[in-house]
């Protein structure tokens, strides 16, 4: 639970103050909920340049160049900021490898200024806790995704998963579509699944958010009848093929 | 009352494709068109207080993009609004968000919404930007990320909800004019009806340039986020495909399964 509730504008008038004092040449953000929610506003009201979801940053002679993938992670672009004395990056987390040692920064003081702010928390919200199992603790998991269809269709993959000893997780559309429980979807907004050893993803292509809850898993097994789904390229193990076949077929080894 | 909801066209990359002859995005040969998702959600949240509010709210779909975009209009329209706005130059071709935030500001000023709902990201270059820069131009309070909207005409303030990681959920109240970006799995967007599509056909959308809007190119041009250098498809990492037929796939998966499973 956050300790203290987040305001755009009173992060935003922070974060400008101090830009306005000390003039970084680069501000680096996480690439997190809060961030999406004003990090751009303070590139667009210091004047900055700006990129988000960056997944490296080098420098070219002097010119600051990031990275971000478009286009469904198929590909990368680098961007510069030709006349920028500022940007601001939105860095994706767990791309970075921490450095083993701490730094020894020269920490200041920095009053930051007064603001009223145009938004009220009221409450935090929990999670549903539907008596459900929980996903972060499984070991082995088999996924479900878009590639399922329809909701009559989830409950073979549950009967799979339990015949293979597995738990049953998804991917963001089956719980919005309330197809499975909330407490069952892996990635960003759902859970990590940080105990897996074996992940099986089911029609799942691989967003960005919902590799966030699974890419460090050591074995991943994909089966997806596109070729070039995102999750193939985290997968060790790999099925182009039809999800509904395929489980028909593994039924017969694990009953 | 009235809501303004940008939505975007986005591309969607063939299988195999070629990059453009500068290198800096995708040969337009090889990109498909889409609406995006996000979109559906923002313009139902959108519908639904406008139904609720029995007459007393317009809802306003707007786009930046070219002639082809006027489609994600359409689609919008079938589902409900009356008109809708599409602002086009040969200037935007490679807008970056902040130069698609300073174009909608033009429109929100002359269309002085009480609300904007944009997506929260797009999923051909997935920025989730656009929205964020548009307020801070605008000078309006914003939310990103929103995942519950209770607001009706003449409401000071609207009550959200906006989704944190791992399924966190905070409540949180704003001033209202503002501008919300809209997540995922808010709703459940409608399909339109035939006779919705039919009707969209005749619905108006207002074509605007630059000029229309009291803007230039090089205005634009100047207030760019970034500047692309290239693109490139990267080196990734790729699974070991197992081939044969389903059978053999299926029999070979369950093996690795079973010595994963006996490893650990």
């Amino acid at each position: 639970m956050p300790v203290a509730s987040f305001q755009s504008d009173v992060y935003e008038a922070a974060v400008l103050a101090l830009a306005e004092a000390r003039k970084p040449a680069v501000i680096l953000f996480p690439h997190s909920v809060d961030t999406w929610g004003y990090a751009p506003a303070v590139a667009m009201r210091g004047g900055f340049g700006c990129a988000t979801d960056v997944i490296d940053v080098k420098y070219d002679g002097g010119d600051l160049v990031a990275v971000r993938a478009v286009y469904a992670e198929k590909l990368h672009m680098e961007v510069d900021f030709p006349e920028r004395e500022t940007v601001v990056l939105t860095v994706r987390t767990n791309v970075f490898k921490p450095t083993e040692a701490d730094g020894s920064p020269a920490v200041s003081e920095f009053a930051a200024p007064q603001t009223q702010a145009r938004t009220e928390h009221i409450t935090y919200i929990e999670p549903e806790q539907t008596g459900d199992v929980d996903i972060s603790q499984a070991e082995y998991m088999l996924s479900v995704g878009r590639g399922v269809g329809e909701e009559e269709n989830v409950e073979q993959f549950k009967e799979l998963a339990d015949s293979l000893g597995f738990t049953l997780g998804c991917s963001r559309p089956i719980a919005d579509n309330g197809w499975l429980p909330k407490s069952r979807q892996v990635g960003q907004s759902g859970k990590t699944v940080v105990k897996c050893k074996v992940y099986v993803a089911m029609g799942i292509s691989g967003s960005v958010q919902h590799m966030a809850g699974m890419k460090h898993v050591p074995s991943i097994i994909a089966i997806n009848k596109d070729a070039e789904a995102s999750i193939f390229t985290i997968a060790k193990y790999g099925v182009v093929g039809d999800m509904f076949e395929i489980a028909e077929e593994l039924r017969g080894h694990f009953s | 009352m009235k809501i303004l909801v940008p939505v975007k066209q986005i591309s969607v990359v063939d299988e195999d494709f070629e990059l453009r002859a500068d290198g800096k995005d995708v040969d337009p040969d090889y990109l498909d068109t889409e609406a995006n998702e996000w979109d559906d959600y923002s313009y139902e949240a959108a519908l639904e207080i406008m139904e609720a509010a029995d007459g007393d709210v317009e809802v306003v779909p707007v786009t930046v993009g070219p002639d082809d975009a006027e489609d994600v209009l359409r689609r919008c329209l079938a589902k409900g609004g009356d008109r809708g706005i599409r602002v086009w130059d040969d200037d935007l071709v490679d807008a970056t968000p902040a130069a698609i935030a300073k174009v909608l500001a033009k429109v929100v000023a002359k269309e002085q919404p009480d609300l904007v709902f944009t997506g929260t990201l797009s999923s051909d270059r997935s920025f989730a930007q656009t929205g964020v820069s548009l307020a801070a131009e605008l000078g309006w309070p914003h939310v990103a990320v929103v995942t519950g909207i209770d607001w009706k005409p003449g409401d000071p303030k609207a009550t959200l909800k906006r989704e944190l990681e791992g399924g966190l959920i905070e409540e949180v109240s704003v001033e209202c004019p503002a501008v919300l970006t809209i997540q995922l799995g808010i709703n459940t967007p409608r399909y339109a009806s035939l006779r919705g599509v039919k009707q969209a056909k005749e619905k108006p959308v207002q074509e605007w340039s630059l000029a229309d809007l009291g803007l230039t190119g090089a205005e634009l041009a100047a207030g760019a986020s970034f500047r692309v250098r290239r693109m490139y498809k990267p080196e990734t990492g790729r699974a070991e495909l197992i081939e044969g037929t389903t059978a053999e796939q299926a029999a070979r998966l369950a093996a690795i399964i079973n010595e994963l499973r006996g490893a650990a």
